[in-house]
């Protein structure tokens, strides 16, 4: 018995360490990437935008959300009513994400006001996605840890190493402001060249509710709720096929709007599912600026 | 908690501590460790099935007992009749009731007879068919006067519920493991390490080949109408290598898990696929079923019908594979299943091809070329026949098969749209491997054994990277669960 705890102790380090150069080799050079995701500069211009922010101080305005948020709220707009805002939003981000990235930036920037944009969609997600983009796009800290390990995922580590790895290369990179029809917008704003939805149906489904989403929502609001900062929730516009195939919208109303002021733009504003986005869940430039006048007279009056 | 489950693993490394440092020292104390172990491994799965073990291990443990103290013949077979309709009346209850009155249902409904039986909501009990062979196996043992009933409770309900082998199998038999339960055990490096070895080896072939297979497997399945012949063809080779890679993964799993509790529990597979002739394959997929049916069915019938010549045994090749069929699963397509390998069975019998004297024969005549066309004809025979243990039903099935046999069966298989060719080279390094171990225990028993500790670490630690890095990430469970 003795032997074989020598040999497992003896076995454990070394298995790690040629885990860790395959790693770095698999990397660099296989075209396969399988369960190592490294998304570094890829869509949603996540890296620009933390190196934004991390420039930041005190503004008026935060948004927090998915693609939805970053697609949805046009930073020049609110700026034209006097409002300085940052759009913290990230590929599917999840309320697990948020909460990290909140943790990281909150204090730092201070906001006057959250508009923290949420959907059933998210609340049932994992959130593995959203991790590996914000792991690959921004520092890495004892949050990242935490939230690898929350989610449990071999995504998710291997990019979390692999990130680690690079950041002790610390290679520059500086990411393109314009990739295919999308460019970024100072202040964390995506706009997307106006284009339109051809509408297709979708297939109802019910999506279930991920518990640890909903204890991480439980937490932002308290962390947000504790600094004495106004939050609002919002559900960003959705195509109406889009919106109407989750059949659990209502009982998500009823749930949300128990922790915060809640609008739902989806019952608040009548937009065009072809004119007014680009595809099923996305609003197009059209679209934003409807929206975005539309929050601003409801959360503000005529600013 | 599955076998490649975090919780398992922990699970384990604790039973593993307790097991071998704590009660060691005490034949009975291990063995009641064995049997909580078991019983809180079985009811992490659904507590509420764990009062059906108990029930059934303990009808069979005093049946066992009263039917070797009854001194009256008739006395004891009606009590081994009522130990064996109690253990078969709990599977049959549980995974074929519904599929019997439905199937009653639609016989009448061919004649224009409508019947309003209502179908019950049961849920399979996980391992049920793997524990009532165990149990059976016992009953019937003692019946042959072949063991001794076991009057230690501890000790039976242990072998009935041995965690290892309890939910998938292997179906180890009561003169095999009980036995060792009756012993101490004592720890040896070279069979931990074994032991660990083969667990690697079904981990590899379980999370990398099988869920990997399985992706596309259930996308070729579920649009099997609108894809071209050459897709139904990949899509049903990578159920044959998932289903394989699934179940022997699993089983090298059990084997390896028990080896490092200082047990040998019976192997399941010896690399079927590169078996000459069908009768070879069955001898060599799920071993431990086809032997307990062989043991209990076959060759008792064979016996009672070998005044009918031939005849009689294809008799006997039927019931047996049409046995090994529905302990599958409660559906005609496994049913179909069995009958179509008894029918091969029985035309390669009458033609003698499974005779292993010819097979070697015709292997000496015309070398590795004529064993390769054989390998690959037992293979696509065995493929296709597959297609019946995959499909819903026999309709499914037949559709399935029928839209193989067209043109399109000479295209190129969309591989952009499922991704299909890293299953492929995954599938071909398993099979290299174990090619060169075939004639092992298993693939790596002593692959690199005479290589420096480094190089061999190093095959291993590449081995446990491919897994992290082609494993699929959401649960996948293990087909046989379902049996």
């Amino acid at each position: 018995m003795r032997k074989l705890i020598i040999s497992i102790f003896q076995f454990i380090p070394y298995s790690i360490t040629i885990y860790l150069l395959m790693l770095v080799i698999w990397g660099n050079y296989s075209p396969l990437k399988k369960n190592l995701i490294y998304l570094k500069g890829s869509y949603g211009f996540s890296n620009t935008r933390f190196q934004e922010i991390k420039k930041l101080k005190n503004i008026d305005l935060l948004f927090l959300g998915g693609s939805d948020c970053y697609r949805g709220f046009d930073n020049r707009i609110f700026i034209k009513h006097g409002l300085n805002s940052f759009n913290l939003g990230s590929t599917n981000q999840t309320p697990m994400q948020t909460e990290v990235l909140l943790k990281r930036y909150l204090d730092k920037i201070n906001p006057e006001l959250i508009v923290f944009a949420i959907s059933p969609v998210t609340f049932s997600m994992d959130g593995v996605e959203s991790s590996i983009d914000i792991i690959s796009n921004d520092v890495n800290d004892f949050e990242s840890f935490k939230m690898a390990l929350k989610l449990n995922n071999i995504k998710v580590y291997n990019t979390l190493i692999y990130n680690l790895y690079n950041e002790l290369r610390n290679k520059s990179f500086i990411e393109d402001s314009i990739k295919g029809l999308d460019s970024y917008i100072k202040g964390g704003f995506v706009e997307h060249t106006l284009t339109y939805y051809k509408n297709t149906n979708s297939i109802p489904i019910q999506l279930q509710l991920n518990i640890d989403q909903l204890n991480s929502f439980e937490n932002i609001v308290g962390m947000i709720k504790k600094r004495n900062i106004k939050l609002i929730l919002i559900q960003i516009p959705r195509t109406q096929s889009s919106y109407e195939s989750y059949s659990n919208n209502a009982s998500f109303d009823d749930m949300v709007c128990k922790y915060a002021p809640y609008y739902n733009f989806n019952k608040l504003i009548v937009l065009n599912d072809s004119l007014d986005f680009f595809d099923a869940d996305h609003l197009n430039q059209n679209g934003v600026e409807c929206f975005n006048e539309s929050i601003i007279t409801t959360l503000f009056g005529n600013k | 908690m599955i076998f490649t489950s975090f919780a398992f693993i922990l699970f384990f490394i604790c039973f593993f501590l307790l097991y071998w440092f704590v009660f060691n020292k005490n034949l009975k104390l291990q063995n009641f460790l064995i049997l909580t172990g078991s019983y809180f491994f079985y009811a992490w799965f659904d507590w509420r099935f764990l009062a059906l073990l108990i029930t059934s291990s303990f009808f069979s443990f005093f049946i066992g007992i009263y039917m070797v103290k009854t001194p009256i013949e008739k006395h004891r077979k009606i009590l081994f009749s009522i130990g064996v309709i109690q253990a078969l009346g709990v599977l049959i209850f549980f995974k074929y009731f519904n599929f019997f009155i439905n199937s009653f249902i639609h016989a009448f409904s061919l004649f224009n007879i409508s019947i309003n039986i209502h179908i019950l909501k049961i849920i399979l009990p996980l391992g049920i068919s793997f524990y009532t062979f165990r149990i059976l196996s016992y009953l019937l043992d003692i019946n042959k006067g072949k063991i001794a009933p076991n009057t230690d409770w501890i000790l039976f309900f242990s072998y009935v519920a041995f965690f290892p082998s309890l939910i998938s199998g292997p179906i180890d038999r009561s003169s095999n493991l009980i036995p060792q339960l009756e012993r101490i055990r004592t720890f040896h490096y070279s069979m931990a390490t074994d032991g660990l070895r083969q667990i690697l080896w079904g981990l590899f072939k379980k999370t990398v080949v099988a869920d990997n297979c399985a992706v596309v497997t259930n996308q070729v399945f579920s649009n099997y109408l609108s894809l071209p012949a050459s897709s139904l063809l990949l899509g049903l080779f990578y159920f044959t290598i998932q289903l394989y890679a699934d179940f022997s993964g699993y089983s090298d799993m059990a084997i390896g898990f028990a080896r490092l509790l200082g047990f040998n529990i019976t192997k399941n597979f010896d690399f079927p696929f590169f078996s000459q002739s069908l009768a070879e394959f069955w001898r060599k997929w799920h071993i431990s079923l086809t032997s307990w049916l062989t043991d209990y069915i076959f060759t008792p019938l064979t016996i009672a019908f070998r005044d009918y010549g031939n005849y009689g045994l294809s008799m006997a090749i039927l019931i047996n594979f049409t046995a090994i069929g529905i302990w599958h699963g409660a559906n005609w397509t496994y049913i179909l299943f069995g009958l179509l390998h008894g029918c091969f069975l029985i035309i390669f019998l009458l033609r003698s091809y499974t005779s292993q004297k010819r097979i070697n024969k015709v292997a000496r005549n015309y070398g590795p070329f004529r064993k390769l066309i054989n390998i690959i004809t037992t293979f696509t025979l065995v493929m296709l026949s597959f297609i019946l243990f995959r499909a819903e039903s026999v309709g499914q099935a037949f559709h399935y098969f029928i839209n193989l046999f067209s043109f399109s069966l000479f295209s190129i298989p969309p591989s952009h749209k499922y991704n299909e060719l890293i299953p492929l080279l995954l599938i071909f390094f398993m099979l290299t491997i174990e090619w060169f171990g075939r004639d092992k225990d298993y693939a790596i028993a002593t692959l690199g054994y005479t290589w420096p500790r480094p190089l061999r670490w190093l095959f291993y630690s590449s081995i446990i990277f491919v897994v992290a890095m082609f494993m699929q990430t959401g649960e996948m469970t293990f087909i046989y669960f379902h049996f």
